[in-house]
Order: C-alpha cells, then sequence, then structure tokens
C-alpha cells in the first residue's frame, strides 16, 4: 500500500487548471461596480493542476484511509455501521 | 432492507460461543414493562427495488424548478469529478480520523482545506470545518468572549445585516451561557451598517461586532472602516463571508488596519448541492495568536517516530478530551465529507475558476435586476454596491405572487415579509452562473404576467 502522497500544492502549476470545469469569463466590466477599495488584491492559493491531476491525487489520498468498505473498523460504534449503497444514491 | 447478513447458522453459533441460549436473552436486563412487541404505525419492510420507485416519486414532487433564491444557500456548477471521488467509500465510510494510521487520506485532505480556506479569507489558521455558516457565527461569538479577556460584559453586536438565520441560531446556542447579542440598525437608504448607529456603543464595553460581507441584501459593507471602529475599541470582529465572493471581494484578514479576529462562513456554495437544505457545512478560521480559543479541531502536518512524514489532529480541545467546562466547544464534529467535497471543488476550480464563477454569478445577478426593473410596480431597495444578490421592492404582496411563479417552476426568491417587515413588499433575490440569458427572461416575463393577477396594495 502507497504510505504518502504529495500535497496537492506541490502538483500545482500556475497557469494550469480544470477550465472546462469553469463559467466563462464575464471580462472586466461585469464586476466594474464593484469599487476598488473592497476588493481582493491578491489571488488566494488554491491549487492550480487539470482534472485529471486532481481525481488521482484524491483518488491517491482516498486509499491512504482505511474504511468500512475496504477494512474491519472497530472505532466508532456510533457510526460506523454499513450503509446499503442505495442510501448513498438515494441521498445525492 | 437488510443490514445483518448472518443465518440461523450464524446466529446460532455465535449464542453458542458466548454461551447464551436465544437473542432474547440478550435483552432480558430490560424489564418487560418497558419493550414493545411491535411498533405501530412502521410499515412493513421494502426492498430495495420497492425504495426506489418510492424515492423516485417523492424526488418528483420537488420538480426541478428554476432557482433565483440565494439567501445563504446558492446554486454553482459542481464539476463531475467533485461527487464522483468524494462518494468513493474510502471517504464516505471512514470514520472521523481519531486514528491516525487509519486515516491519513482524510487527513491530508483536512491539512488541505485548512490551508485553501486560511488563504481564501486571509487568515493565519483554519479548523477542520463546523456544522453550517450559521452555527459558525455562534461559535465564533462564545470564542470571542474566550479570547476577548479585556472585555468582561460578554455583549456581541449583531447587525441586522447578518442572515436572520445566523442571529436566531446564534441566540439559541449561546444566549443562555451568558452572551448578550444586541442588534445593530442599518441605514434604509443604503442597507448597510452606519458608523452612526454604532456612535451609541462609542464608550461601552463591547467583546465583539459580527460584519456580515456581502450582507444578507448583498451589499458591500464598509468593512475596513468598521473593522478598524471596533479595534479603536477593543471590539473583536467576526466576519461572516462567501466564500465565493472572496474571489473577488478583500478578504476579512486585511479588513481595515489589523483585519477581522475570526472569520467563518458557510461552506455550501463550495461543490455542496442545495439538496433542500442540507447537509451544509461551516468554515471558521482566525488569527495564531488566538487558535487555542478556536473550537473543532484542526490537523496538523509532522513527523513520526521513523521520520515519516505524517498528518494528525492537534489542539482539539473538546468535552472527549478535557474537562467539559474548559472545552472550546461540545460539539466539535467537523463535516469530513462535505469538507472533501469542498476541497476537490477548489481545486477544480483554482483560483481563476472561482474568480469567474464569482464574477459571472455577479453579472447574472446584474442583467437579472436590469431585466426585472424593466417591469412596473417594482425598484431596487437600496442604492450601492453590492455582490450576486439584490433586495426588490414591490407596490403589491410578495407571497402570492411568489406562490403563482413556483407553479410556473420558478423561485423567484425569498419573500422578506417575516423577517424585515419594514420595508414593505421586499423580495431577495440572486442570479449564479448557472441562469442564462433565456432563464432570466423566462422569469421576467413569468413575474409580469403573475403582477397583473395580484393586485397592486
Amino acid at each position: 500500500m502507497r504510505t504518502r502522497e504529495k500535497v496537492i500544492f506541490e502538483h500545482s502549476h500556475p497557469g494550469r487548471g480544470a477550465a472546462d470545469q469553469w463559467p466563462h469569463d464575464p471580462g472586466p466590466a461585469a464586476t466594474a461596480d464593484i469599487p476598488q477599495k473592497l476588493r481582493r488584491m491578491r489571488r488566494p492559493l488554491l491549487p492550480e493542476v487539470g482534472e485529471l491531476e486532481a481525481v488521482r491525487h484524491f483518488t491517491r489520498l482516498s486509499q491512504l484511509n482505511f474504511s468500512i468498505d475496504t477494512h474491519f473498523y472497530p472505532l466508532g460504534s456510533c457510526t460506523m455501521k454499513y450503509n446499503p449503497k442505495a442510501c448513498n444514491q438515494y441521498a445525492m | 432492507m437488510a443490514f445483518i447478513p448472518h443465518t440461523a447458522a450464524d446466529v446460532e453459533a455465535m449464542l453458542a460461543a458466548i454461551g447464551v441460549a436465544s437473542i432474547e436473552d440478550l435483552f432480558d436486563e430490560i424489564p418487560a414493562s418497558l419493550r414493545v412487541k411491535s411498533l405501530a404505525g412502521v410499515p412493513d419492510e421494502m426492498n430495495e427495488m420497492e425504495i426506489g420507485r418510492l424515492m423516485t416519486e417523492r424526488a418528483r414532487a420537488d420538480g426541478r424548478p428554476s432557482c433565483f433564491i440565494g439567501a445563504g444557500a446558492y446554486e454553482h456548477h459542481i464539476p463531475a469529478a467533485v461527487w464522483a471521488i468524494a462518494t468513493r467509500g474510502e471517504f464516505y465510510s471512514a470514520y472521523t480520523p481519531y486514528q491516525a494510521e487509519a486515516s491519513q487520506g482524510t487527513l491530508q485532505v483536512i491539512y488541505e482545506y485548512q490551508t485553501m480556506i486560511a488563504s481564501l479569507t486571509g487568515m493565519q489558521v483554519s479548523n477542520a470545518s463546523v456544522y453550517d455558516g450559521a452555527s459558525a457565527v455562534a461559535e465564533a461569538s462564545l470564542m470571542a468572549v474566550r479570547a476577548n479577556r479585556k472585555s468582561k460584559s460578554q455583549r456581541i453586536l449583531v447587525p441586522t445585516t447578518v442572515h436572520p438565520h445566523y442571529r436566531k441560531v446564534a441566540i439559541a446556542t449561546a444566549g443562555n451561557q451568558g452572551l448578550r447579542f444586541e442588534e445593530v440598525p442599518y441605514g434604509s437608504e443604503d442597507g448597510i451598517i452606519s458608523l452612526a448607529a454604532l456612535a451609541k456603543y462609542e464608550n461601552e464595553d463591547v467583546t465583539a461586532l459580527v460584519i456580515q460581507q456581502p450582507n444578507f441584501f448583498g451589499r458591500l459593507e464598509d468593512v475596513d472602516a468598521l473593522t478598524d471602529w471596533a479595534h479603536a475599541r477593543g471590539v473583536m470582529v467576526i466576519g461572516v463571508v462567501n466564500p465565493t465572493s472572496l474571489a473577488l471581494l478583500k478578504p476579512p484578514g486585511e479588513w481595515g488596519t489589523k483585519g477581522a479576529d475570526i472569520a467563518v462562513g458557510e461552506g455550501q456554495p463550495l461543490g455542496v448541492p442545495l439538496s433542500s437544505g442540507g447537509p451544509y457545512f461551516g468554515f471558521m478560521t482566525t488569527r495564531m495568536e488566538y487558535v487555542r480559543q478556536m473550537p473543532g479541531r484542526i490537523v496538523g502536518r509532522t513527523i513520526d517516530l521513523n521520520g515519516r512524514e505524517g498528518f494528525s489532529l492537534t489542539l482539539q480541545a473538546r468535552e472527549q478530551h478535557i474537562r467539559r467546562a474548559k472545552a472550546t466547544s461540545n460539539i466539535c464534529t467537523n463535516q469530513g465529507l462535505l469538507m472533501t467535497a469542498a476541497t476537490i471543488y477548489m481545486s477544480l476550480m483554482g483560483p481563476q475558476g472561482l474568480e469567474r464563477t464569482a464574477a459571472a454569478s455577479h453579472a447574472r445577478t446584474r442583467e437579472l435586476v436590469a431585466a426585472l426593473t424593466r417591469l412596473k410596480g417594482l425598484r431596487p431597495a437600496f442604492h450601492g454596491p453590492g455582490f450576486h444578490e439584490a433586495v426588490l421592492l414591490f407596490d403589491r404582496p410578495v407571497a402570492p405572487m411568489l406562490k403563482a411563479l413556483a407553479s410556473r417552476g420558478i423561485l423567484g426568491g425569498l419573500d422578506l415579509a417575516e423577517h424585515y417587515p419594514e420595508l414593505g413588499p421586499a423580495l431577495l433575490v440572486c442570479a449564479t452562473e448557472t441562469k442564462t440569458t433565456a432563464d432570466i427572461e423566462a422569469y421576467t416575463t413569468a413575474l409580469g404576467e403573475v403582477m397583473q393577477s395580484v393586485r397592486a396594495a
């Protein structure tokens, strides 16, 4: 079993992104009514990765977990009961 | 549906192994008078196919309306990968990550989540999430009382521009723990808190001021002036923010000269579906100096005994670990699965995608307000800048119009009559990037027709 996965920021490349998952850019005029003093000046530190990179990263992380679906899990008697998959399907 | 797969032979073998004659005997310590033989009103069991049919029928009753309601819960596009990954059994059937060696995946997700949220809010430290935006405000108020050692009053100023449900939950949660929540009115022209309204607190002992940005009306508060006013008087600042808006708006960590002391909000816009009102998650951030007063739990990056890097829960002063009265909170469960979805969402959006989502939502709301105000009988309630939500005032009652719109498959907005009767007939509307020009035109046409059937007051 894999024991480590880089943090997602280590996968990040400036300018990269899952662009097809984004809305179209409405252009700067769309937000021109927001006064300068109420605006953000520096972009937040969020990952810049493509969809496949994100999917692989989080899939690998999931594989570092013990879970009811993969292992016997004697912790957490209050919540750790198997739920039929249909329950999840209907909840979504 | 059966949750227990054991055959009669399995059961017998287990009973034999522990020396018990029957399953009934396992319950013999419960007096017969307290036991029930049957559950009246509970229908017979159904199998998966039958339940599936029932659930589909119930879901159909909701329809697929075109939604123009915001008011704290926002419909955004959720990339397919978000829930495809979040619903992997390894994530959703994992227990809360108490045992670090069995939970490295979830712990790293939380660590990444905390990093993203702290950066988005411009704050130094984030916890692993709390129940929702409303409970986050309650927890932030309790935290401010612990952190603001100079203030003895336990008075929290909560302007009426803060979400009415958040105010109610804060009072319900903390009102009986000695905290006093005092309302501050908004300006009737601009719909924001004015410094003049705060003047009466000039020389009073106040623990914290809550500032929602954008506020409940979608208006932008003068966060710099409010934050500096508070800090000049020893009042802590609790920012309540919409995470999508932070791609465009000044983060609470940069409000005024010093920045907000605590920043919280509803995390739902980050990849969580509207889902009939929940479950959602709240986020909570602060400065490093107050980290020990923050409720919930924080995940840290560390080195194990063998020198390998790993992640573990840290700073979780909850009632299970320390004396109840000393706990930072007694509700410390984080919303693990929703936080996981949000982390994947933020990773797919990145700084550019989130900025586009915020800008497109804002643009659509402007388009919506421009289209609706072409109709006679309504006008914007307030002047001044806003973000992706707006209040409209009508010359006729709002409730019957909303009812008529709903029958046409349009959720037209939130009627403000209950929470803001002083506005008269008023509607809070919102459009996100999910709405097209055609959706907006369809709403405008429908509203125009519906208004004909409701007489002006």
